[in-house]
């Protein structure tokens, strides 16, 4: 049986809802995916979460990625060959603002930009293009195929590709460094592995997951709001970069203060 | 033992004797406006669940059908097929899998015991079939679907609707014991369906 995803569907078409309605949307988008996270198991819902992650792929690592990667790695280089005579306090920084903070934010922008934004007009167009109802017409949810593979494929494509962005980036760094300094590249890479901790690393991966999450619910409670199909696509599209952007920035310094900035519960 | 009653239809309160679409039977619902036949095949294909010992109850004209099935016990063959037409003719294929095992075996029993889709190479998208293929898709989608009752909606109005013709017989000849319904505008029923009564609410 169909059971509708209630905020975001049933809400009549009017007036922008306020923040607390919109809040309350992305409450009950996550109370029906939670719910539903078992159907994930399912072939068709499966299928879809892999085309989207491989279609994602495909579109991100190629291009843009590898551009903004070799940018990333030149800016890392040059800034090793300027830090390399300082203290190891100041590598640090730069790794810990390469590794844990821009990496994982430049990663979740080109996902935001390549994918997730294509994914929320995607969503957007099923009604106006027949899917959703040939979708019920096979006996599957055409809310869940749309909400529960995208959310899925967005998280593990942002958690995935940031790290092949990073590897790039650091990749790409520690070469051009190890040419600026005249040193081998395995010793580069030595001095910055023992600068970087293991709980950098487990930081940056879930920073990267949840920004995965935040993007994939955002595009596809855009996607998913009641509207006009075409008419309002680029609105929709629109609204929800611009939405992700003013999370992801939130995540970013809420996450910084959290790991930089909070008191130690009990410390000094 | 009589057969299962799938839908059956009242008419100011009382029901019709002989107006009703029994298991295993091939039988044709003539509308009299399009409006209606739509109505129709919205509700007993999308609408709600019968409740437990209760049919789902909806309107059609002056009628009042009541369907004894879940929505999801029906297939549908429509004159306008349900695919999506930027995936590929595997991937639409694919949504029909409930995740029972031997998905791929019955796939391939399905086009082989048929002949469907001979000569479509899987990867092309749906969107690109011509009308017939794109019809042949969706009826091979139902088919996987073993549903209780197939229903083609309007479909033999069509005029490359003459290689369609089979596909009742096709789905007889698997399922013999499955009812077969075909939903047309008063006056235009195609002939050599095999249809053994007609349940006219025009």
């Amino acid at each position: 049986m169909q059971r509708p995803l209630p905020p975001a569907n049933s809400a009549p078409a009017g007036p922008p809802p306020g923040r607390l309605a919109e809040l309350a949307a992305y409450a009950a988008l996550w109370r029906y995916c939670l719910a539903r996270l078992g159907m994930l198991r399912l072939p068709p819902y499966q299928r879809r979460c892999l085309q989207l992650f491989l279609d994602g792929a495909a579109k991100t690592t190629a291009g843009p990625g590898l551009r903004a990667a070799a940018i990333g790695a030149l800016a890392f280089g040059v800034a090793l060959d300027a830090l390399a005579s300082h203290a190891g306090i100041a590598l640090r920084v730069l790794l810990l603002a390469v590794v844990c903070e821009l990496g994982p934010l430049l990663a979740a922008l080109i996902i935001l930009v390549r994918v997730g934004s294509p994914v929320a007009g995607d969503i957007r167009l099923m009604e106006a293009r027949g899917e959703a109802r040939a979708l019920h017409l096979l006996g599957l949810s055409s809310h869940a195929y749309a909400a529960l593979p995208a959310l899925a494929a967005l998280a593990v494509l942002t958690l995935a590709f940031t790290i092949h962005f990073e590897l790039a980036l650091m990749a790409g760094g520690i070469a051009i460094g190890a040419l600026l300094l005249d040193q081998s590249p395995l010793t580069l890479l030595g001095r910055v592995a023992l600068l970087v901790t293991p709980a950098d690393l487990l930081y940056t991966l879930c920073k990267s997951a949840g920004f995965g999450l935040a993007i994939g619910s955002v595009c596809v409670h855009q996607g998913l709001r009641p509207g006009a199909g075409h008419a309002d696509l680029t609105d929709v599209q629109a609204a929800g970069v611009m939405q992700c952007l003013s999370l992801l920035l939130v995540l970013e310094v809420l996450l910084a203060w959290l790991k930089y900035g909070a008191p130690l519960p009990g410390g000094a | 033992m009589g057969r299962a009653v799938l839908v059956d239809f009242e008419h100011e309160g009382r029901l019709v004797a002989g107006a009703a679409l029994l298991q295993g039977e091939q039988c044709a619902i003539a509308f009299r406006r399009r409006r209606e036949r739509e109505a129709f095949s919205e509700c007993l294909l999308l609408g709600a669940a019968p409740g437990p010992g209760e049919p789902a109850r909806f309107a059609a004209g002056a009628w009042q059908c009541r369907r004894h099935l879940p929505a999801a016990r029906f297939g549908l063959v429509s004159h306008a097929p349900h695919l999506f037409a930027r995936m590929s003719v595997a991937d639409n294929l694919a949504l029909a899998d409930s995740g029972r095992p031997g998905f791929a075996q019955r796939v391939r029993r399905c086009l082989l015991d048929t002949g469907l889709l001979a000569g479509i190479d899987p990867r092309q998208p749906a969107g690109s079939l011509p009308w017939t293929g794109q019809v042949e898709l969706n009826f091979v989608q139902a088919w996987l679907r073993e549903p209780e009752c197939l229903v083609f909606d309007h479909l033999f109005d069509h005029d490359d609707s003459a290689a369609l013709l089979r596909l009742p017989a096709l789905f007889r000849a698997r399922y013999p014991l499955r009812a077969i319904c075909h939903l047309e505008q008063a006056g235009r029923l195609a002939a050599p369906l095999g249809i053994t009564h007609v349940i006219d609410i025009a």
